[in-house]
């Protein structure tokens, strides 16, 4: 089985039991071979899914099959997901896997080119299709639908109508819909499902039954249970009949009164859970049996599903679940989020700590949440890159020790409150946090405490280190997790020395000292490829592709790219790590191919959470200023580089915002400016990097002998920090100054040079000196035939300003709670509403809608969630 | 199963918004704009997802009766 067949996302879920064939539906769904579009589109419980199923399972070609959900309807996730269901669907070779990687960035038209040309299309299912509402993905998906004749046909179930142009398709011919009407049971159909189940009724009742059910399947289907093995079925529909209430809350309820008490409280207690197991509803409930109670109703009952052949794994139907967790409220013994903390208790004795701490976040209980993180959920976010924003740490409060707790009890309760710190603690914090930290050392360096706690007390060091831009604390700390007294005997965290190597080596790098980065990630590399999860091991290529593409040494970082996006083809629930974005950009820049490096600045500024490593917010900030700066927009990259939120301590970062502000002050005419700022940069191990930056502002002061002398501090520095696109920078410069003293050979020299140095993958540093060589390279034709170019196809004046993406226009990006924000504006939320979601007043949410507004040019809500789509930040 | 419905909108729609809504019966009056139409339930909720996602201003979806017989529609 690959991985794919195996993810639950793009399985055909199994057929009921007691399931009737519906053959004129069936007829229908077949008759409609030559249309690119099928949309069956009616309310919860008409049978959709089970029609589709059962069509699908008969049918002799493969289809593939997305069961989608809301986190999966992003273009981001969508489009490689359609691709592997296509692959999954259709067999393994016959799509290449690259047409994922294609379509995640919305080539939609590769990814049908992509397809097999065979006489039969292939059909792709997309149940709860309703929930495609980005507008991207429905482009993409009006794309297929128009495009021809059809390459690929979809088919799509949907609770409400897609948001597709369906008017169109409809007068085109396009498609065929299947709605309420068509979908509700015919008398016949409803005589059967009774008769699988047993049960006859008088022809007056089977009326009856319809009429008041109007076919509803789920309404028969509950109606078929409650009357099995009953003596008076009939008695039961003219009590239906009479019941003026919500059809399926009366019939669910029905269906439950029937079943006895111990199950319909685990049914009840366990309804909040996405997925259940035996042992789960075990642990929640607190009785016994339940793995036997699951299957048993799994036998008998349409409404628990099996997810798995073995049947130890259930989901409830949505309809079913809804209802018991009403009937819940009989239950007053326990709370829902006692019972979440029961299933994280339960996921933290199973060492399964990514739904620990998941439902340690959902059960909205910080204490507990902080316990789990102590005792090795710290460990496992760290591997694994969790974000730990959900977890409510901030109404986390120090538990006052009971009078006789003893020391052990002590040592952990330091634990605890030190991994909150850790976690909670933002750059101006850390160092202080960290200082706090030293004068408890010797209660958390104890050798008594328990395993977990000692390697959170590790990792709690080395996280206020990395925050705190402390590279000695991250050394010390990590020199502890990684010597053999640092993880005890008989306790391994997979991945753990890995991602602590990773961390290590990213310090090393942002303050400038590369001298071990590359052994340490490759190093790290090693142990993550060894015992490491595949989100560690992407993590780690990624930061080889960026720090390589940093020191230009572009085929390094090309080999880390290509084995990261085989990672990433191969393991669908992950996504391109923030590092692995900038590096493409960064890439990208060098060959002065400004439309890739915009794209690939764009997703590395809607990617997601950042990770542990600060430096990467920075480091961001700086690719997105660097890209601006080359495509002449000045305002805009010394705006993102003054921002506060860009601004980073760490000491690469504040010398590369330094050398960019200063080229911005060289560039619009004040290199004294520019040379007052680079002043405070010229001590220290780095200083070799700001002699460009000043050689260029002595360039504009017509300083020869000092820029002379600048240059020369480059081209003779032995430093490894000096890469060589530095060398490069610095003979075009020297070039320059040649060509000022009037010595055009020596300037030809070094330009030969430079392109020597080149090797053809260099090309910015050309790309913006052409203009101060124009004259020269006219008198040397064979010179100016040389003279690297951005990739061809590009005309200049589309990669200068203009032809960047909107993103980078925002000025004033938004702030985390503003997003937040944002989201539930767009979800339709009313003020008073966003207020109560996010726990905040009214007022403090208008002020928040303001800057919302306000940054994003819009007037009123409507305007800023259009926006918002177009900027793609939502 | 079908029904005639009345979506009632703050404000006149702009361009992305009316093409949204193409196919159905778009009238504005007094900055109110009135999508009138026959829905069954999945292509109503269809529709009020659409103004969700638009960001507009739902002010009122009603059930109107069927306009008398023999009037031309």
């Amino acid at each position: 089985m690959t991985p794919e067949q195996a993810d639950r996302r793009l399985g055909v879920p199994p057929l009921p039991p007691r399931h009737v064939a519906r053959s004129r539906l069936l007829a229908a769904l077949d008759g409609a071979d030559g249309l690119p579009l099928v949309v069956l589109a009616a309310g919860p419980g008409s049978g959709k899914t089970v029609l589709l199923a059962d069509w699908v399972l008969a049918r002799p070609a493969p289809v593939g099959w997305i069961n989608l959900t809301t986190a999966d309807a992003a273009p981001r996730r969508f489009w490689p997901l359609l691709a592997s269901a296509l692959r999954a669907g259709t067999g393994p070779g016959e799509i290449p896997p690259s047409a994922a990687a294609t379509a995640a960035i919305g080539g939609v038209q590769s990814l049908l080119d992509s397809l097999p040309d065979s006489a039969i299309p292939p059909v792709l299912v997309i149940d709860d299709a309703h929930l495609l509402t980005h507008p991207a993905v429905l482009e993409g998906l009006d794309l297929i639908i128009r495009g021809g004749p059809p390459r690929l046909r979809l088919v799509l179930a949907a609770r409400s109508d897609p948001l597709l142009p369906l008017h169109r398709y409809r007068l085109a011919g396009l498609m065929c819909e299947l709605r309420a009407p068509q979908l509700a049971m015919t008398r016949g159909e409803m005589r059967a499902l009774l008769a699988a189940h047993g049960v006859t009724l008088p022809a007056e009742n089977l009326d009856a039954l319809l009429a008041r059910t109007e076919g509803w399947v789920a309404g028969l289907r509950l109606s078929a249970m409650r009357m099995e093995g009953t003596e008076h079925p009939a008695r039961f529909v003219s009590e239906l009949a009479v019941d003026q209430g919500s059809i399926g809350e009366y019939l669910i309820a029905e269906v439950l009164d029937r079943q006895p008490e111990p199950i319909r409280r685990m049914l009840a207690e366990t309804s909040f859970l996405d997925e259940v197991t035996g042992p789960l509803a075990d642990a929640v409930t607190g009785r016994d049996g339940c793995g036997d109670m699951l299957a048993g109703l799994a036998r008998t009952n349409s409404f628990v599903v099996p997810l798995d052949a073995a049947q130890t794994r259930f989901r409830y139907h949505q309809l079913f679940a809804e209802i018991l967790r009403h009937d819940g409220r009989r239950y007053d013994r326990c709370t829902v989020p006692d019972l979440m903390r029961r299933a994280a208790a339960h996921f933290e004795r199973t060492g399964d700590f990514r739904n620990a701490l998941y439902w340690a976040a959902e059960s909205g209980d910080a204490q507990y949440a902080a316990a789990v993180l102590a005792r090795g959920g710290l460990a496992h976010a760290f591997v694994h890159g969790v974000d730990l924003s959900g977890l409510h740490l901030e109404s986390w409060q120090a538990p006052a020790l009971p009078g006789r707790a003893d020391a052990a009890q002590a040592r952990e309760a330091a634990v605890v409150s030190s991994a909150v710190v850790a976690v909670m603690a933002g750059a101006e914090s850390a160092a202080s946090d960290l200082r706090a930290l030293d004068q408890t050392a010797d209660q958390l360096a104890d050798q008594q405490l328990s395993p977990e706690l000692l390697v959170t007390a590790g990792l709690v060091r080395l996280l206020l280190g990395m925050k705190a831009g402390d590279a000695q604390a991250v050394d010390e700390a990590a020199g502890r997790l990684l010597a053999p007294s640092g993880h005890p005997p008989g306790y391994r965290v997979p991945g753990l020395p890995a991602a602590v190597m990773l961390a290590q080596a990213a310090t090393q790098f942002w303050h400038g000292r590369n001298e071990d980065v590359g052994a340490l990630l490759q190093a790290a590399l090693r142990e993550a490829e060894r015992d490491g999860p595949p989100v560690l091991e992407l993590n780690v290529l990624a930061m080889i592709a960026l720090t390589d593409s940093l020191l230009s040494r572009p085929h390094h970082a090309g080999e880390a790219v290509t084995r990261a996006h085989a990672l990433l083809r191969q393991h669908n629930d992950l996504s391109p790590p923030l590092a692995l974005e900038l590096a493409a950009a960064v890439r990208s820049l060098i060959a002065a191919d400004l439309v890739a490096a915009a794209r690939a600045t764009e997703r590395a500024l809607t990617s997601g959470y950042a990770g542990f490593d600060p430096g990467l917010v920075g480091a961001r900030a700086v690719g997105q200023a660097t890209m601006l700066l080359a495509s002449g927009d000045l305002n805009q990259a010394r705006a993102v580089m003054n921002h506060a939120s860009s601004r980073s301590d760490l000491p690469l970062l504040v010398l590369l915002r330094e050398t960019l502000l200063a080229d911005i002050e060289t560039i619009v005419g004040r290199p004294n400016a520019a040379l007052g700022l680079l002043r405070g940069c010229q001590d220290g191990d780095l200083a070799v990097l700001v002699a460009l930056p000043r050689a260029r502002a002595y360039l504009a002061l017509r300083d020869l002998p000092r820029a002379q002398h600048c240059v020369r501090t480059v081209l003779t520095a032995t430093s490894a920090l000096v890469s060589r696109y530095n060398l490069l920078e610095a003979m075009l410069c020297d070039a320059q100054i040649a060509q000022l003293k009037g010595d055009p050979g020596r300037a030809l020299e070094m330009i030969a040079g430079a392109m020597e140095l080149a090797q053809d993958d260099i090309v910015l540093p050309f790309f913006a000196t052409q203009g101060v060589f124009a004259s020269l390279l006219a008198r040397h034709p064979a010179v100016a035939a040389q003279w690297p170019l951005p990739p061809e196809g590009v005309p200049v004046h589309e990669i200068m300003p203009g032809g960047r993406p909107d993103t980078a226009d925002l000025p004033d990006p938004l702030t985390e709670r503003e997003h937040a924000a944002l989201r539930f504006l767009a979800a339709g939320l009313s003020t008073a509403e966003i207020a109560d979601e996010m726990c905040l007043s009214v007022n403090t949410v208008k002020t928040h809608l303001a800057a919302i507004y306000r940054k994003l040019t819009a007037s009123r809500r409507k305007e800023a969630v259009l926006r918002a789509w177009e900027l793609e930040l939502l | 199963m079908l029904a005639r419905y009345e979506l009632h909108i703050a404000g006149r729609l702009d361009e992305t918004a009316a093409a949204a809504f193409a196919g159905l019966e778009v009238t504005v009056r007094d900055s109110v704009t009135t999508i009138r139409g026959e829905f069954d339930q999945a292509s109503l909720h269809g529709a009020l997802e659409r103004i969700r996602v638009l960001g507009l201003d739902l002010i009122e979806a009603l059930r109107v009766r069927a306009p008398p017989a023999g009037r031309a529609d």
